[in-house]
């Protein structure tokens, strides 16, 4: 019985309902990728820091049991994450695969440095905790220099955080946009049924009673959006896991089930609004307006 | 009488947005009484049927249909005013994606009944007034127009309305169908005690069923017992 309005809706207006669920769904979507950039980000810059590499140069003179001494007093600290001894050879090696250069035999002798790589744990990773870290590293007097990115490290935080607040720009813009088209859509499918809806009044049938059956539909249509785009997040993270496979290991699964429960209410939200005003607009309007 | 008048308008002034379209009305309807309201396009006939329905808002003067305060009327107390009339249009205005009996139905449930036997009883019963009992399962694009009226009439019948408000019924409809949905509009308003108020352009209709007549004209309504033509 309720069904009965949805229902002959449906055959009229089936495809602008079927825009309606696209349109929601997209923008869902954009809303969910923020959120999903946003829960990640914490994640991703510590990936990203944990990912810059401190070298700690060594003088030319340095034997390898020094430096080895050095590697394994560094190691003991707490901003080190990993850490490796790469030898004046290792060195060269390294520099021949990723150049295919045997430069050794061209210049006659080895010009690079043996060093120790560090890996920094991602609290240690910012401008102001690798200057510390630098002043006491370069008081040993095997060091030569120490080297990283330091521009990389300064930006990554803020990076994140721009990055984030364009997307929102964004999401809201789009909001915006999609709210006015599902508007409209969902007014233009109910201009179909404007009769139907004045034929319900002229009947005797309450505003409650007409509205039930299109509100309905319209709950069904925003879960029914929702979860298209987060069939669609799951789709982009399993791709993402594929590319990263690192990615899979710094996933947050309570706040990825928040974001889609809230997907699924604002989905569920819009909808809802939207066709129950442009319901409660024609229930307003006199017959003569109708026509 | 000591029943109170189904229609009673008193000083009643009808706009239309911001414009008068008739001034001090008064209009007594009494139980069972059929009345004609005629008068030319615009003059206010259909403006004065929506204020009894309740598509008007009464703004000036006192007015009480089927014992409801039209001065006190809101959109929360229309539906139920509604449900004690029963509203018959030039365009039968039916659910054409649906059969007859679904139609009744459909009205049925807007006004609150649950029970399926009791209104497949009363779909029978008036789709048996009307004399409609064997097209029940028929969509309103197989009946003819005069058909279609009737299934019209049945569906103002379903909630035993005590007022029957009809705005050009035969509008659409060659004379001899006219003549039959008079004669049931007539039935109705003798058997089931219903009064009818109908609005019409059809004079002739007016001759060969005569009964009491109001008139809009100039912004006014005049009431006659009964009109002879010349």
């Amino acid at each position: 019985m309720a069904q009965q309005p949805g229902k002959s809706s449906s055959k009229k207006s089936k495809p602008s309902y079927l825009y309606s669920i696209i349109g929601v769904a997209l923008v869902l979507f954009l809303l969910g990728t923020l959120g999903l950039i946003v829960i990640h980000a914490n994640k991703l810059s510590e990936f990203f820091k944990e990912s810059i590499e401190i070298q700690v140069i060594l003088r030319d003179n340095v034997k390898e049991e020094q430096a080895i001494a050095l590697k394994d007093s560094i190691a003991s600290r707490p901003y080190v994450k990993s850490i490796e001894y790469v030898s004046k050879d290792m060195a060269a090696e390294r520099f021949k695969k990723e150049f295919g250069e045997d430069f050794i035999n061209l210049l006659q002798y080895n010009p690079l440095y043996a060093s120790i790589n560090i890996k920094g744990n991602a609290r240690y990773v910012n401008p102001d905790s690798l200057r510390v870290i630098e002043a006491s590293l370069t008081q040993q007097n095997i060091v030569r220099e120490i080297s990283y990115q330091r521009g990389l490290v300064s930006k990554l935080n803020e990076n994140v955080r721009k990055i984030g607040l364009v997307i929102l720009g964004i999401c809201v813009l789009l909001a915006v946009v999609v709210i006015v088209l599902i508007d409209n859509t969902i007014r233009l499918a109910m201009f179909s049924n404007r009769f139907l809806i004045k034929t319900m009044q002229m009947v005797g049938a309450t505003r409650w009673f007409i509205a039930k059956p299109f509100d309905i539909r319209s709950i069904i249509n925003g879960a029914l959006s929702a979860f298209l785009a987060i069939a669609g997040l799951i789709g982009i993270l399993y791709g993402a896991d594929q590319l990263l496979p690192e990615l899979s290991s710094m996933r947050d699964y309570l706040m990825i089930t928040v974001l889609f429960v809230g997907m699924i209410v604002i989905g569920i939200c819009i909808s809802l609004v939207s066709t129950h005003r442009s319901v409660m607009k024609y229930l307003r309007l006199k017959l003569d307006d109708l026509y | 009488m000591a029943e109170q008048p189904i229609i009673q308008l008193s000083n009643v002034n009808i706009y239309q947005g911001t414009s008068l379209i008739l001034a001090d009305v008064n209009v007594t309807v009494n139980k069972g009484e059929f009345v004609y309201l005629i008068g030319r396009t615009g003059t206010g006939k259909s403006s004065l049927l929506k204020t009894l329905y309740g598509d008007l808002s009464l703004k000036e003067g006192n007015g009480t249909v089927v014992g409801f305060d039209l001065k006190k009327m809101d959109w929360k107390k229309v539906p139920f005013l509604r449900r004690n009339l029963g509203v018959v249009f030039q365009d039968f205005q039916l659910l054409t994606d649906r059969t007859v009996h679904d139609n009744l139905k459909f009205a049925l449930k807007a006004t609150g009944w649950t029970d399926n036997k009791k209104m497949e009883e009363k779909i029978n019963d008036v789709l048996d007034k009307v004399g409609l009992n064997t097209k029940g399962f028929k969509m309103p694009y197989e009946l003819s127009g005069g058909e279609q009226q009737r299934v019209d009439i049945a569906r103002a019948m379903l909630n035993s309305p005590k007022l029957i408000l009809a705005d050009e019924p035969t509008g659409n409809l060659d004379p001899e169908t006219s003549d039959g949905i008079m004669q049931l509009l007539f039935r109705i308003s003798r058997e089931e005690g219903a009064a009818v108020v109908m609005a019409t352009h059809d004079y002739i209709l007016l001759q060969k069923f005569p009964s009491r007549v109001l008139r809009t004209e100039n912004g006014k309504v005049t009431d006659h017992a009964s009109v002879t033509f010349v």
